[in-house]
């Protein structure tokens, strides 16, 4: 797999400086399209927040206003009636179980088939290349009938084991992707200190590979917490809903209560939003990595 | 699968203990992701086969066998086609709308200009953001009563061109493609960006002094440089766009009058709530049979790439 | 594909023992042991939750019977109905739209437990009047109990209506001429919003039973005698969804407008008429404190062959055929039509039941007693109720007529290719 050098290196920042042969007149353009682009994206999103501060009344009467006072009653009502409280636990045991679930199995699948000997290695990737190209669609109806006959529909267990077999593809070729690019005379050394194919894997060629890691967890981190339909088929009640799948059902219910549905679509983005500012730069690389790597 | 295969090597005949003890490391790393990978996957991927020659609906024991009915209905189902063209018209425009814009915007913060970190934050915004949230965000944009989008038109004088975004069939469509591609473009922009490090000034120094202006600097320098990434960006919107559910589902729901349709809303709707379980496992079928020769025209054309 | 049944429940048998081991270090679900508990999925998102909420809640007083409630949007509720009965996890009791397009389906499928004994243990039928537990019983089996009984028709602001000097149309030729009038006074005539569809049926219902007549309807609705190809069925397409269109009689865009939406403008006096259903009167009590609203039926064409309410049944409460406990089911569902939760469900929720109802005792709405009245005056003989047809009609037909109606707005469609269109469907589903 070819693999641009950037992707792996941190980009160099700061060389552009000294070529400054910018026009000024570029460099207004420039920035006139920058803050083009800034509104288009950030306009919506500081319309809705403004909006939960409003009574629906205000919304009709002055829809783009700021608001008169900030009141917090929206937000309050939509965190209570919205169970909101209860979506973002369930998202955070979903998020827990599955990125686990994806980075475990992943990594050590990864692992054999990167440097463990194998019969039928070839084979095997065929089959695992098929999950990347397979859409979920066409698996959902009899994976669905498959977790009745298990009894898990209704559980937890409903929407983490299929989300964490859906994503082994991906993962596991990420993974393999990594492992390849260690040395293998690393392995074969802890071989010869008397470490068994365990430890070797465990504390030799797993803690190398933690930049790898760290993308996979990134990407199953955003998938899992912002999933819609896998667990609109799957989880059937309420009390078991992710956040995304709440917000959904909360938007249905109080359709015409618009402070109200600003505030539950504030509420339900908000972690994301501030994970996000917190670990931007894990994020915008892991998805990079994620997109040229796999 | 894997006990049939013996490979005998300098000689030597392997036992079942050799084998294992030779592949046992193997099998063991590799047997809890194929054991659940064959159980929610494989077996599935083939339930869903065995499925589209059935007239099940869902409930109960699975329908009687119907042979290639199904796959007849089909290709007589207007429906299908309809939503095969929306889906045409999703991949083509929602890839390459993404593309341009992402490549601009990369284009315009590659030297790290000030505020570049703002800029990076808020065009990638959207794409930590689930689909739903989008959606919602989306709906009340084009909201006809009080939506941003239609308030602005009026706003500048351009009220003939306001209307139901998502409610008339000829805007419907393009109304939710442009939320996804706004959506999607925080992502191009960022793989453009790393990519845009490893694209030589020299060469973009050698052709200025050249005398090639900015479009052909562009055009013949940046871009073939860039040619990889475009790629696998090109394959990831493609394969994401025959497979187009959520945003789509939450805004319209493949309304109004199947205007917003697409292969995927049409076989939840099948499934779940016209119960035919059976009909739907065909269509979906139909999705998989278009990702993979999709997937496999990209690995043979990145194969040819590479080399 | 061999044997698919044996495969499944070989791998069946393999993964729940390997996921039994995985399951022991995980929280699963509790599914609850001592007090019994139902859960329960009800459409009651307006302002009649709290006392839902309240109903509910005494029931589990008297009884130590855990009631959970879950309350859906109507359309989410019908995405996902099927899966959640079907998963043997869903709901007990479900609150939904009876006919066979609804709640018709999750009955043959098996979904829902007939209720016929139950009827008998509590004396249900002698509670209900017959042409509700008509609408509630598929294939001669009773399977759902329904709370109300309603009438489609046009709400006018009555505030609006007299200071503008406006007298409320009785004909569609006298709508229309209402229709300059407001729009020139700024108003918007009569708010109608069809996204995602379902709107239209009830329109398209009020029409139909003028033009043909409810005998007739009804003929063709439950006897499958007669066609839908007619030019009465044609006409009743055009008047509403092309000619009051033209004559700029609605809001902009019906099609993107959602039901809220559209009601929302009612509310605040944007526009003067809304056509739509009894269910909203409570709806309006809550939100429109400083108007008058009075409710009529939909102006007739010409050529008709008379005013008629569409009439119907709208949700019911069924129970789900894989409930474990269906004894408690029936005891709730038995406790939300005893005299006293009626009592409530008219007068706080200003629902319209079917079934007596002693009001005196109660602080009736104008608007809620003129509703009132209609039905009394329908079960004297006094006057004939129509039909309203998506209840009555099968699911394809709902699904042709809804997208349907929603191309002719737009003008995609003629309303003769819809009529033939229904036609041809109507014919496959009575196969």
């Amino acid at each position: 797999m070819a693999t641009p050098a950037a992707a792996q290196e941190r980009p160099s920042y700061g060389t552009g400086g000294r070529r400054s042969r910018f026009r000024p007149g570029w460099s207004l353009m420039q920035y006139g399209l920058l803050t083009f682009f800034l509104l288009v994206f950030l306009v919506p999103f500081i319309w809705i927040w403004s909006s939960a501060f409003k009574e629906s009344r205000e919304i009709a009467r002055d829809p783009f206003g700021l608001p008169a006072t900030l009141r917090w009653d929206n937000l309050q009502e939509a965190w209570t009636t919205g169970q909101f409280d209860r979506y973002m636990g369930n998202t955070v045991i979903y998020c827990a179980a599955i990125v686990t679930g994806v980075v475990v199995l992943s990594c050590m699948a990864g692992y054999a088939l990167a440097l463990l000997p194998l019969p039928a290695r070839g084979p095997i990737l065929v089959v695992f290349l098929l999950g990347l190209m397979v859409p979920f669609q066409s698996v959902m109806i009899p994976i669905y009938y498959f977790l009745q006959d298990l009894n898990l529909l209704g559980t937890y267990w409903a929407f983490i084991i299929p989300g964490i077999a859906l994503r082994l593809s991906f993962g596991i070729f990420l993974m393999r992707g990594f492992f390849r690019g260690l040395p293998p005379e690393l392995a074969d050394a802890a071989r010869l200190d008397g470490a068994n194919e365990w430890q070797t894997f465990r504390q030799v060629m797993l803690p190398l590979s933690v930049p790898g890691i760290a993308t996979l967890v990134v990407l199953q981190f955003i998938n899992t917490w912002n999933a819609f339909l896998m667990p609109l088929v799957f989880v059937q009640r309420d009390e078991l809903r992710p956040v995304a799948l709440g917000t959904l059902f909360f938007f249905g219910r109080f359709t015409a209560d618009r402070g109200l549905i600003a505030a539950g679509v504030t509420i339900s983005m908000l972690p994301m939003i501030v994970i996000f500012l917190l670990l931007q730069r894990r994020f915008i690389e892991g998805i990079t990595a994620g997109a040229l790597k796999s | 699968m894997a006990q049939l295969v013996t490979q005998p090597r300098s000689g030597a005949r392997y036992g079942v203990g050799r084998h294992w003890s030779r592949y046992r490391a193997g099998y063991l790393f590799l047997a809890p992701s194929v054991i659940l990978y064959a159980m929610f996957m494989i077996y599935p991927f083939f339930q869903s086969i065995y499925l589209s020659f059935t007239d099940w609906n869902g409930v109960g024991e699975i329908g009687d066998f119907v042979g290639l009915q199904n796959y007849r209905e089909m290709i007589r189902d207007d429906l299908l086609w309809q939503s095969l063209g929306h889906n045409a018209i999703w991949v083509v425009l929602g890839t390459i709308g993404p593309l341009i814009l992402g490549l601009a915007l990369a284009m315009l913060l590659w030297r790290q200009p000030k505020g570049f970190t703002l800029f990076r934050t808020v065009y990638f915004l959207p794409q930590v953001l689930s689909p739903v949230i989008i959606a919602i965000v989306w709906g009340w944009v084009y909201n006809p009563v009080f939506g941003l989008l239609n308030e602005g038109l009026d706003a500048i004088g351009l009220e003939t061109i306001s209307r139901g975004w998502l409610g008339d069939s000829s805007t419907a469509l393009y109304a939710v493609l442009v939320a996804a591609i706004w959506a999607e473009t925080g992502f191009v922009f960022v793989v453009f960006l790393a990519g845009l490090q490893s694209v030589s000034r020299d060469l973009l120094e050698a052709a200025t002094l050249d005398g090639a202006n900015a479009w052909q600097r562009l055009k013949d320098v940046t871009i073939p440089q860039l040619s990889n990434v475009i790629t696998v960006i090109t394959a990831l919107l493609l394969i994401g766009g025959f497979s187009v559910f959520d945003i789509i589902f939450v805004m319209t729901g493949g309304g109004p009058n199947h205007s917003t349709e697409v292969i995927a809303t049409y076989t939840y709707t099948e499934a779940f709530v016209q119960n035919r379980a059976g009909y739907s496992a065909t269509l979906s079928l139909i999705l998989t049979v278009i990702s993979l020769v999709a997937s496999v025209v990209f690995i043979r054309f990145r194969e040819r790439g590479a080399q | 594909m061999k044997h698919p049944q044996r495969r499944r429940s070989l791998v069946g048998t393999i993964s729940a023992v390997l996921l039994l081991m995985v399951i022991s270090v995980f929280p699963v679900a509790t599914s609850a042991q001592e007090p019994v508990e139902l859960l329960i999925w009800d459409q009651f998102t307006g302002p009649e939750n709290e006392v839902v909420n309240d109903i509910y809640q005494q029931f589990t007083d008297r009884t130590d019977i855990e009631i959970v409630r879950e309350s859906f949007d109507t359309d989410q509720m019908r995405q996902t109905v099927n899966t959640a009965l079907s998963s043997g996890t869903g709901p007990d009791i479900i609150f939904y739209d009876a006919g066979p397009g609804y709640a018709g389906v999750l009955a043959e499928a098996g979904l829902l437990l007939p209720l016929d004994e139950m009827a008998t243990q509590y004396g249900w039928r002698d509670r209900i009047i017959p042409s509700a537990i008509q609408g509630a019983t598929i294939d001669d089996q009773l399977y759902g109990m329904p709370l109300q009984i309603d009438l489609i028709g046009a709400y006018y602001n009555q505030t609006i209506f007299a200071e503008e000097g406006y007298t409320p149309p009785t004909t569609v030729e006298e709508l229309l001429a209402f229709c300059t009038q407001a729009s020139e006074a700024g108003y918007i005539p009569m708010a109608f919003g069809n996204n995602p569809g379902w709107q239209g049926f009830h329109q398209f219902s009020m029409l139909a039973n003028d033009m043909l007549g409810p005998d007739a309807l009804g003929q063709l609705l439950l006897e499958n005698e007669g066609t839908w190809d007619s030019p009465e069925i044609v006409s009743a397409i055009k008047t509403f969804f092309v000619d009051l269109q033209e004559a700029g009689c609605f809001n902009p865009d019906p099609n993107a407008l959602t039901y809220d939406d559209a009601n929302s403008l009612f509310y605040t006096g944007e526009a003067l008429m809304t056509p739509t259903g009894s269910w909203l009167v409570g709806d309006i009590a809550e939100n429109m404190p400083d108007y008058e609203v009075g409710m009529i039926p939909f102006p007739t064409p010409t050529g008709a062959q008379g005013q008629y309410w569409p009439s119907g049944i709208g949700s019911a409460f069924f129970i789900s055929a894989s409930s474990p406990n269906p004894t408690e089911a029936g005891q709730f569902v038995d406790y939300l039509f005893s005299p006293e939760v009626a009592q409530r469900w008219v007068g706080e929720a200003n629902f319209t039941l079917p079934m007596e109802v002693d009001t005196s005792t109660l602080q009736i709405s104008p608007l809620a007693q003129s509703v009132l009245d209609v039905l009394a005056s329908a079960s004297a003989g006094e006057i004939q109720l129509g039909y309203n047809v998506d209840v009555l009609a099968p699911a394809a037909f709902n699904d042709t007529l809804q997208n349907g109606l929603q191309a002719v707005l737009l003008g995609d469609m003629t309303p003769e290719q819809l009529a033939s269109e229904l036609q041809s469907t109507w014919e496959q589903t009575q196969l």
